[in-house]
């Protein structure tokens, strides 16, 4: 069932929210020992909720009135365990719940548990997860993508038809076009990121990865607004314009060297719209080919301040036997994987007063030259098309040059520089008949326009 | 490509990641190979850009707010006397 169909049904009385849970429950059992996409079920829990649903006044349970959610596992969730798919936080306790799940919980929702992932959201495969990789739902010898690979597993497997990811440089949407799912990255301040583990503060966003549209938009118009907790959130303009008729840009110099299936399946979305009424234009996006480069400076960058709270001692992994408070440091530290490690090095490198003029400050520069293409071209068309990702997924294992795997954020960065919303519906299938998405990118808060072109993608 | 090997064993280092022979090997050439890579933003011109503090976050005032669960945050210190948090010593 949709996320619509659930809240309207629970609402009025037509199922109860404990069917719901219970089958949904029963189905996480029976399919995650194969996916490995929940690190946890709140089993108990969701039960107690779900009876707590069913006793509230007809019509009045919420908008999401008995919805199973999956929880990416770098939200906090008051009393749970947050590990951030890290040995480092294996065993943290979530002190406080993250303004995201209190308003889902607000409007009747179940957190039915948490998802797999990237350790704390790096990397784009999920192979970086101490705690085993997630396979992908449509052929188990594949990545699901990353970082919110669980979670995209988990809604495209049928487990939950909800779960939330956060995007820093396609996160969301990387993973939801590998399993065939609809995902979207906000634009940056419509959603808090208060409760959020922070990796790369100037671009993590929080967003709902679903199976169709219509439940994405819903869900995302439950978490979004302004949170004082959340300093970089704004709230939504009022009076969105509607439009009606659709012009759409295509970024021919970016998408120069597009090719095989992708660059097939990216022409037929193009020819689709064009039988829809759309106008499509050529457009110039000339600095988008430095985003996935600017991305990893400027993230690795932040992430080596923001991960530099970790080090065992008011909570994490605590190593025994240590000699001095440099020693604990260093032997704490250790519990971070490699991915982790490498970033920690770059950002720090990237930072350090001898280049920061030739990385990390170059690199803000090249991010508001990509801000700047964005504006511009989004002056001439209601929003930009282009893939998802420069191919569908890959087997599990079978990348292990790290510049390759950096490579399948090509497409999703530039939104994440920008700060513009992005979202990724299916369209096509690549030769091994793995899923292939369209991506769409509009401009700051008009993430309607977002779910109406994807609604036209799918032949709506 | 060598100096940036050596520069990137003094960072990790100061950002108190510990590697191993094996690992430094391997890790430390990967993010030598990732430096050549990014290193290219440097072609892009952004002299038309002169205000750049304009292009940061800005920055919120500090404001100190009342915690409710301190308690909780103390709870989950490894090591404690009384309400305090107890490290190895510094030197």
């Amino acid at each position: 069932m949709t996320v619509v169909d659930i809240a309207k049904k629970v609402n009025s009385g037509e199922v109860s929210a404990l069917e719901i849970i219970t089958k949904t429950l029963d189905g996480i059992k029976e399919k995650n020992p194969s996916l490995n996409a929940f690190l946890e079920i709140f089993e108990e829990e969701a039960l107690k909720r779900a009876k707590e649903i069913d006793a509230m006044p007809q019509g009045k349970k919420g908008r999401l009135a008995g919805v199973p959610v999956a929880i990416k596992d770098n939200i906090l969730y008051e009393g749970h365990i947050c590990s951030c798919a890290s040995k480092m936080l294996e065993n943290y306790k979530a002190p406080y719940t993250a303004t995201v799940v209190k308003k889902l919980l607000k409007e009747g929702a179940v957190i039915v548990g948490r998802t797999n992932m990237d350790e704390f959201a790096m990397g784009s495969s999920n192979e970086n997860s101490a705690f085993g990789p997630v396979k992908n739902p449509l052929d188990l010898a594949r990545v699901p993508g990353g970082s919110s690979g669980g979670s995209a597993a988990a809604v495209a497997s049928g487990m939950v038809p909800v779960a939330l990811g956060s995007d820093t440089g396609g996160s969301i949407r990387q993973p939801a076009s590998f399993c065939g799912v609809v995902g979207i990255k906000p634009t940056y301040g419509s959603v808090s990121r208060y409760g959020l583990t922070a990796f790369a503060s100037s671009a993590d966003q929080i967003g709902p990865i679903t199976n169709n549209i219509e439940d994405n938009e819903l869900v995302l118009s439950v978490i979004s607004g302004q949170d004082k907790k959340d300093s970089t959130s704004k709230p939504a303009p009022q009076n969105k314009q509607e439009k009606q008729n659709l012009t759409l840009g295509v970024p021919t110099d970016f998408l120069a060297n597009l090719k095989g299936e992708t660059a097939e399946a990216f022409n037929q979305a193009v020819e689709l719209f064009k039988t829809k009424g759309v106008q499509i234009k050529e457009i110039s996006l000339p600095h988008a080919k430095y985003a996935a480069p600017c991305y990893h400076i400027l993230t690795s960058s932040e992430a080596s301040s923001n991960l530099a709270r970790f080090d065992g001692l008011r909570y994490g992994y605590s190593a025994k036997d240590t000699k001095d408070l440099e020693d604990t440091y260093l032997k704490n530290r250790a519990a971070f994987g490699p991915e982790v490690k490498r970033r920690i090095i770059l950002g720090t490198f990237s930072l350090n007063s001898a280049h920061a003029g030739d990385f990390y400050l170059q690199a803000q520069k090249v991010r508001e030259l990509i801000k700047q293409d964005f504006q511009k071209a989004l002056k001439e068309v209601d929003a930009i098309i282009m893939p998802t990702t420069p191919n569908g997924a890959f087997k599990i294992g079978e990348v292990e040059d790290i510049l390759t795997l950096y490579l399948a954020d090509l497409f999703t960065c530039p939104a994440n520089m920008a700060g513009v919303p992005a979202l990724t519906v299916p369209f096509g299938k690549d030769k091994n008949n793995m899923p292939l998405g369209l991506q769409i990118c509009a401009n700051y808060f008009n993430e309607n326009l977002l779910y109406k072109t994807a609604a036209l993608a799918r032949g709506k | 490509m060598e100096t940036n090997l050596q520069e990137l064993k003094q960072v990790a280092k100061l950002a108190k990641i510990e590697l191993s022979k094996q690992e430094e090997e391997k890790l430390i050439k990967q993010i030598a190979s990732v430096v050549n890579w990014v290193e290219e933003i440097q072609k892009v011109d952004t002299s038309a850009l002169t205000r750049l503090q304009e292009y940061f976050t800005p920055k919120r005032e500090d404001i100190p707010m009342q915690f409710e669960k301190a308690d909780v945050l103390t709870s989950a210190f490894n090591d404690k006397q009384d309400k305090l948090l107890k490290v190895k010593k510094v030197l």
